[in-house]
């Protein structure tokens, strides 16, 4: 019966595609084929569309392969999710966001100012951006071990490894940013009266909030992924220790379940940037 | 002549990458009156306003204010240039009241001043109050930057070509706002434009610029009273100074372009 449903899906999903791309790129006379920036009509049963055709494709893609142990079907997966005991995936998983919330607070909270900084001062920009270009460049789960000698077994290695990964990015992004000012507008509020803090607080900041939560948005994920590797290698919690015992003992449903979970964590704290950028952003 | 105006400038001087573009530039502005400035592109003009801005630094020379040395960008002598500076996350009412909350120290200004109220119905932009800068046309931004720059009571408007983008029908009601704001507020203001009829519309007395470096060559004085209407355009007296203002300019500026 599932199977059915997931051909139906992915079908209706081909035909959907193909039928979108006729009407919207190719049967209608327009500036340009490349027209992505217009508003979709549905975007929410577009995005209910997309989760379920992926379902689907992942259901009969397993259902082929016929082999639990490579890839289980989406329904042993929510099976292996309800499985767990409740408390303990609760625990674990508070731990994983803690560290990310804990971590990412602090890279953001460095890595914005250093960034405006950067992005608004010509002899910062020409003082950290080198060095952060040099090291943006170095992957940070070479720091793994590292981290570990550094701070020990416990959180610090965790949160350094994922203040590493995400701060050097968040510094450059929010240089560039900062430079995206139109110089004009810098102009104009002085010529008003304000003072450079003033012009700072009430129109440059204002200004580039809603780009700045973006960058913040692109790099939870990324703190995610650091969180899974410092959990991987050395914890005794966290959503990250666990997909490790589900790798050691070749529990791959479970590992599925973990992976799911780990994206709807992500799903959500995606959607709340979200919101805070439109409601930033009224004016745009 | 006017009355010598409260902004002047010393022996002002400006070099960009070994080229002067001002030099030994002396001038008062006459005070309460609006005097438009007419001088070939790249005579440094906008140099000029910006320097009476204090947007850029002057290399030698001196600006002041009722006799006081002016440093730094202040909210006495304002720049409204031909490029958009609306701040583009603000109301048009947050735009006009942001000078005046910085200099009245208030964070917050739910009403209108009688003052600015009055602003915003003098340039027809009271219904658009609550608007982005995105979705205004660009004369109403053009209106928007007026009013915000009026708002703050300035002792003396530059205006930088400040209508050059905008279509006819647009730049012909914004001169009718100019001209009215003038009259009205007794607002010092010097207009630069390269249209002589533009010139002549507004100002009550016309300079001559050549350059670079800039130097003021002629100055005429516009006989057409304060209360100007649309037909002045129309008017053979007026058709025939523009004649005689464009033969001086040609004869003046021509020669050292």
């Amino acid at each position: 019966m599932i199977t059915l449903i997931a051909w139906a899906v992915t079908t209706a999903a081909l035909i959907t595609v193909t039928h979108t791309v006729w009407v919207e790129h190719l049967a209608r006379p327009k500036i340009s084929a490349f027209f992505w920036f217009a508003p979709s009509r549905q975007p929410r049963v577009t995005a209910v569309a997309t989760f379920a055709t992926a379902f689907a494709i992942w259901h009969l893609l397993s259902i082929m392969l016929a082999n639990p142990l490579l890839l289980p079907t989406p329904a042993a997966t929510i099976q292996a999710l309800a499985s767990f005991p409740r408390m303990e995936l609760a625990h674990n998983a508070l731990h994983s966001i803690l560290r990310v919330a804990v971590a990412f607070s602090l890279a953001s909270a460095v890595g914005l100012t250093m960034g405006l900084a950067a992005g608004l001062f010509p002899w910062i920009h020409r003082a950290i951006l080198p060095l952060n270009s040099a090291l943006r460049y170095i992957p940070p789960t070479a720091f793994i071990g590292l981290t570990i000698v550094w701070f020990g077994v416990d959180e610090g290695s965790k949160i350094a490894l994922i203040i590493i990964g995400v701060l050097f990015y968040i510094i450059q992004m929010t240089v560039d940013v900062a430079r995206t000012f139109p110089r004009p507008l810098a102009e104009a509020a002085p010529n008003l009266g304000a003072t450079d803090w003033e012009t700072f607080r009430y129109i440059i900041w204002p200004y580039c909030v809603p780009a700045v939560l973006s960058v913040l948005r692109v790099n939870l994920g990324a703190a995610w992924t650091f969180v899974v590797a410092a959990e991987v290698v050395s914890a005794q919690t966290g959503l990250g220790h666990m997909m490790a015992i589900s790798q050691r003992f070749l529990l791959t449903p479970q590992l599925f379940a973990l992976l799911v979970l780990t994206g709807i964590i992500g799903f959500l704290s995606d959607a709340l940037f979200g919101i805070a950028i439109r409601r930033t952003s009224t004016w745009a | 002549m006017g009355v010598t105006s409260s902004l002047a400038a010393s022996n002002l001087q400006k070099t960009y990458d070994g080229s002067t573009i001002i030099d030994s530039f002396t001038f008062s502005l006459p005070a309460h009156q609006i005097t438009s400035l007419l001088a070939p592109s790249g005579a440094g003009k906008s140099t000029l306003l910006r320097l009476l801005a204090c947007l850029d630094r002057p290399t030698a020379g001196q600006i002041t204010l009722r006799d006081a040395p002016v440093t730094a960008p202040q909210p006495d002598i304002i720049l409204v240039p031909q490029a958009d500076t609306l701040f583009p996350h603000l109301t048009v009412r947050d735009q006009i009241a942001f000078g005046y909350r910085l200099r009245h120290n208030k964070n917050r200004v739910t009403q209108p001043t009688a003052y600015r109220e009055r602003i915003m119905r003098e340039l027809g932009i009271i219904q658009l109050h609550d608007r982005y800068p995105r979705q205004l046309s660009g004369g109403q931004r053009q209106r928007v930057s007026l009013a915000r720059a009026l708002a703050v009571q300035p002792a003396v408007l530059l205006c930088d070509e400040p209508f050059s983008a905008l279509d006819e029908a647009a730049r012909q009601e914004l001169r009718m706002v100019v001209r009215q704001i003038g009259t009205e507020f007794r607002q010092t203001i010097l207009f630069v434009t390269h249209s002589i009829q533009e010139g002549a519309f507004l100002a009550d007395e016309m300079w001559v610029g050549v350059g670079p470096p800039l130097q003021i060559t002629s100055r005429l004085r516009v006989p057409f009273g304060s209360n100007r209407t649309e037909e002045l355009f129309y008017e053979p007296a007026f058709t025939q100074f523009c004649k005689k203002f464009r033969d001086r300019y040609q004869a003046e500026a021509g020669a050292r372009t």
